[in-house]
């Protein structure tokens, strides 16, 4: 019948009003493809008017069976929550989440409600208010997620190999696998070079890849300790590594230049006192580290912040390990702890740092910050 | 006018079809696994158990018993292996387990659950399975070898009854902590400390580095010990069980069991370089392993135990010492009732095949499996229990859904049979034959045949 009414036999009316109806229909068709396909939220970096609200955190309120994902104000932990999204995940697992560096959008790893394997099974999520979209499955929820600097990627990790999600599609769009032992850990992603650490018998190499249309070079391999390190972050300018570095019990804070002959030294901030330290890269990694340290963070104008402690003199308060800091470089999250040192941790609490230096305290220990939300 | 309505419903219909494309991305729920690529490559097993009620009590009481081997003591699949204790790894028949290290066990494992979540206390369901093919309350995994075929006596009790699989857990922890050959020892090995058991547990959850407590997946600042109800990320599976011993889980603001001081082992001390958890002594272990070299290769691993341990009576507190009547409340008397009927299966075959219902007219739980099925048959669960009048419950009875398998059956008339194990606590077995027939065009009938026992 169709044929026939679109066959130069059928009137003329009876063709406009074929073709009006075919119209109409296929219009439907097409929103449905196009809602197939189009990325929720987006990954193009925002550059919008400076907020001069207080920065918002993501946080997370952690339950048995489900966890509350929050966007807290920096300058009130206790006061108005934002409600992102609530996530139902296995008895016991923690999410792993991690805001997008400039987008309102979060990625969050977690162990669904009928897993059990943590290395195993957890599931991506892209969530940003009022939606959320599976990106992948069968994750390792211990190796967290890291974004890409232009948001378009994702790095994870499955079974023993490094995936760079591409946010858009969903899809992996490169895959590495470290020949040898040693699970992949991500470190960063900085246009098309992905940065990575692997962790043997031996100690902690990094690992510089280039990926070109979803082809993966080793660019080079570098041993950066002799034992296990964690917490690696890169400097804004990429010509620095900093990470923490673990001999038995001891912890320090260690930078590392990836640039022959890197020029000016980081500007050192110790979180027990506010005085600015220069200390050569050279010296840093001569002397193993700054001892009794932790969770190194850059800021953008690249100093370094660490958490430290002193076993043998504790302070009262205890000690703070940086998370991350705000865009704007005022706000500091913080993991805040009534104890002595990783021994002897005690009760952790979540907190800022004002711009001003003031410390506060969330009273839910409940609470876990993630990191600053993109406005 | 007219155009702007059609240009405005253009617009709708787009937008409709929009909103439909996201809401049909399919979510990449968890499903069961298809393989068991660990144990045995092939599907795993389909089995159905039981779930008892909230409190978990019924549980508690099987972990006690199987902890002083006394579930199934004369049961060589399911009793306790003699613990090697003292220096010099002599076996003690007498020794046994602290019992708070298997209900902590439970706990972490399953929330100390048989069946699937979503099953209701009190009632029959699929047992509860893991992405990685662990069965029930213990999750026992590296037992049961999933090879597509119909599971042993050991598997289907260890899939349809709760006491089983405990048993079957606390018979792989003991394995376990007897392996001095490959695995560390603590102090003098006496089991009746629970620091003891440190390495043991270690290794039921795997001996991988992931369970290093200074490993690189470990949070150097994760507070010790852990309070059980906090989240586990950052914990090694041992510091789980023992944080869980050290403060019990509540349920319904009881507290499952009484708290027990267990002394962690001092990680200052112990994991410098070259200490026993330093992380180069577990490297030079592997090494040694996987070159094949002699010696136990993690023997540098050993210490001595903490400061402030204290040795744990498995007969002391609230454990009575009345293990026969205990034994007797969990395990119950059950007794089979299958009948003898004669079914249509033209018309049930339409609706889903044949339902076969096998009671239990005693107590307990009668777990039963299948030992023959015709292969042009499938059965929807390959073991079961049935529920007698015990724990509270009305019977409830098993359910075997029979069909056609895909590939069908040859033309012609057909007849197989299709036998059924019981398996008793006290190790009886009895069996039931049925026999099946089909008629490719007509209908296809089965009877239940005379006991074989």
């Amino acid at each position: 019948m169709l044929v026939r009414l679109l066959s130069t036999r059928a009137s003329g009316w009876w063709r406009r009003r074929a073709v009006r109806w075919l119209a109409l229909l296929a219009l439907p068709v097409i929103g449905l493809l196009l809602g197939l396909i189009t990325p929720v939220g987006t990954t193009e970096l925002e550059f919008g008017q400076r907020d001069r609200q207080p920065p918002r955190l993501l946080a997370g309120e952690f339950h048995d069976t489900h966890s509350t994902l929050w966007l807290v104000p920096a300058d009130d932990l206790n006061g108005k929550r934002t409600r992102l999204a609530d996530v139902p995940h296995a008895p016991g697992w923690d999410l792993e989440a991690m805001p997008a560096p400039h987008a309102p959008i979060a990625a969050v790893l977690s162990l669904p409600p009928s897993g059990w394997e943590p290395r195993t099974q957890a599931v991506l999520d892209l969530i940003s208010e009022g939606d959320i979209r599976r990106m992948a499955t069968g994750l390792d929820l211990m190796a967290g997620a890291i974004w890409s600097d232009d948001g378009r990627h994702l790095l994870v990790r499955r079974g023993d190999s490094l995936l760079i999600l591409d946010t858009g599609t969903g899809r992996p769009s490169a895959q590495w696998t470290p020949a040898g032992l040693g699970s992949p850990y991500a470190v960063a992603m900085r246009g098309t070079t992905v940065w990575a650490t692997t962790i043997d018998a031996w100690g902690t190499s990094l690992i510089e890849l280039a990926v070109n249309e979803g082809v993966i070079s080793v660019e080079s391999r570098t041993r950066i300790a002799d034992g296990i390190t964690r917490d690696w972050t890169l400097s804004p300018d990429a010509n620095l590594l900093a990470f923490g570095a673990q001999s038995g019990t001891d912890l320090a804070v260690r930078v590392t230049s990836l640039i022959d002959g890197a020029s000016d030294p980081p500007l050192l901030l110790s979180s027990a006192s506010d005085q600015a330290m220069r200390i050569a890269v050279s010296d840093v990694s001569a002397s193993g580290g700054i001892p009794d340290s932790a969770s190194p963070v850059w800021r953008s104008d690249g100093g370094l912040h660490f958490g430290s402690w002193n076993a043998e003199a504790p302070d009262p308060s205890g000690f703070t390990l940086p998370i991350s800091w705000d865009a704007g470089g005022e706000w500091l999250a913080l993991r805040s702890f009534s104890g002595t040192g990783p021994g002897h941790p005690g009760t952790e609490r979540a907190a800022v740092r004002s711009p001003a230096g003031e410390v506060a305290h969330a009273n839910d220990e409940n609470l876990r910050l993630f990191g600053w939300w993109s406005e | 006018m007219r155009l702007i309505g059609w240009a405005l419903l253009a617009v709708a219909l787009v937008l409709g079809g929009f909103e439909a494309g996201r809401s049909l991305r399919p979510e990449q729920a968890t499903a069961a696994p298809s393989v068991c690529p660990y144990s045995g490559g092939g599907p795993p097993f389909a089995f159905q158990s039981f779930e008892a009620d909230r409190t978990r009590s019924l549980y508690l009481d099987a972990q006690l018993l199987a902890a002083a081997n006394q579930l199934f003591p004369d049961d060589p699949e399911f009793a306790l292996p003699p613990l090697e204790t003292g220096s010099a790894r002599i076996e003690d028949p007498e020794a046994g387990i602290p019992p708070q290290i298997i209900h902590a066990i439970g706990w972490i494992e399953s929330k100390i659950n048989q069946t699937h979540i979503d099953v209701p206390y009190g009632n029959l369901g699929p047992t509860l399975l893991s992405f990685d093919c662990g069965y029930g309350i213990m999750q026992i995994t590296s037992t049961i070898d999933n090879d597509g075929g119909l599971p042993s006596r050991y598997e289907a009790l260890v899939g349809a009854h709760f006491a089983y699989n405990i048993a079957a857990g606390a018979r792989l922890l003991v394995e376990k902590w007897n392996e001095d050959e490959l695995f560390p020892v603590i102090g003098q090995s006496d089991p009746a400390y629970v620091e003891s058991w440190y390495y043991a547990l270690w290794a039921y959850n795997g001996w991988a580095i992931s369970n290093h407590p200074r490993g690189p997946d470990v949070d150097p600042f994760r507070p010790q010990p852990y309070a059980c109800d906090d989240a586990r990320n950052g914990y090694p599976y041992q510091e789980l069980v023992l944080g869980c011993i050290i403060n019990p889980p509540e349920v319904d603001g009881t507290r499952l069991w009484e708290p027990l001081p267990v002394s962690l082992p001092s990680l200052e001390e112990l994991s410098t370089p070259g200490g026993p958890l330093g992380l180069d002594r577990y490297y030079e272990g592997l090494d040694q392993w996987y070159a094949g070299l002699g010696g136990p290769p993690f023997a540098a691993m050993g210490f001595e135990l903490p400061g402030g341990a204290l040795p744990h009576d498995s007969e002391t507190g609230d454990i009575p010492h009345e293990f026969d009547s205990l034994r007797t409340q969990v395990l119950g008397e059950p007794e089979i009732l299958f009948e003898t009927r004669e079914i249509d299966l033209g018309s049930t075959l339409q609706s889903g095949g044949a339902v076969l219902q096998i009671g239990n007219a005693g107590g307990g739980l009668l777990p039963w499996r299948v030992v023959e099925l015709p292969d042009w048959i499938t059965a929807e669960i390959q073991a079961g229990s049935a529920l007698g009048n015990s724990y509270g419950f009305d019977p409830i009875p098993s359910r075997l859904r029979l069909n056609v398998s895909s590939e069908g059956a040859l033309p012609g008339l057909r007849h197989s049979r299709l036998r059924l194990e019981f398996l008793f606590p006290d190790g009886r077995i009895e069996t039931r034959t049925v026999t099946i027939s089909l008629e490719k065009q007509g209908a296809a009938f089965y009877k239940a045949g005379s006991p074989q026992s």
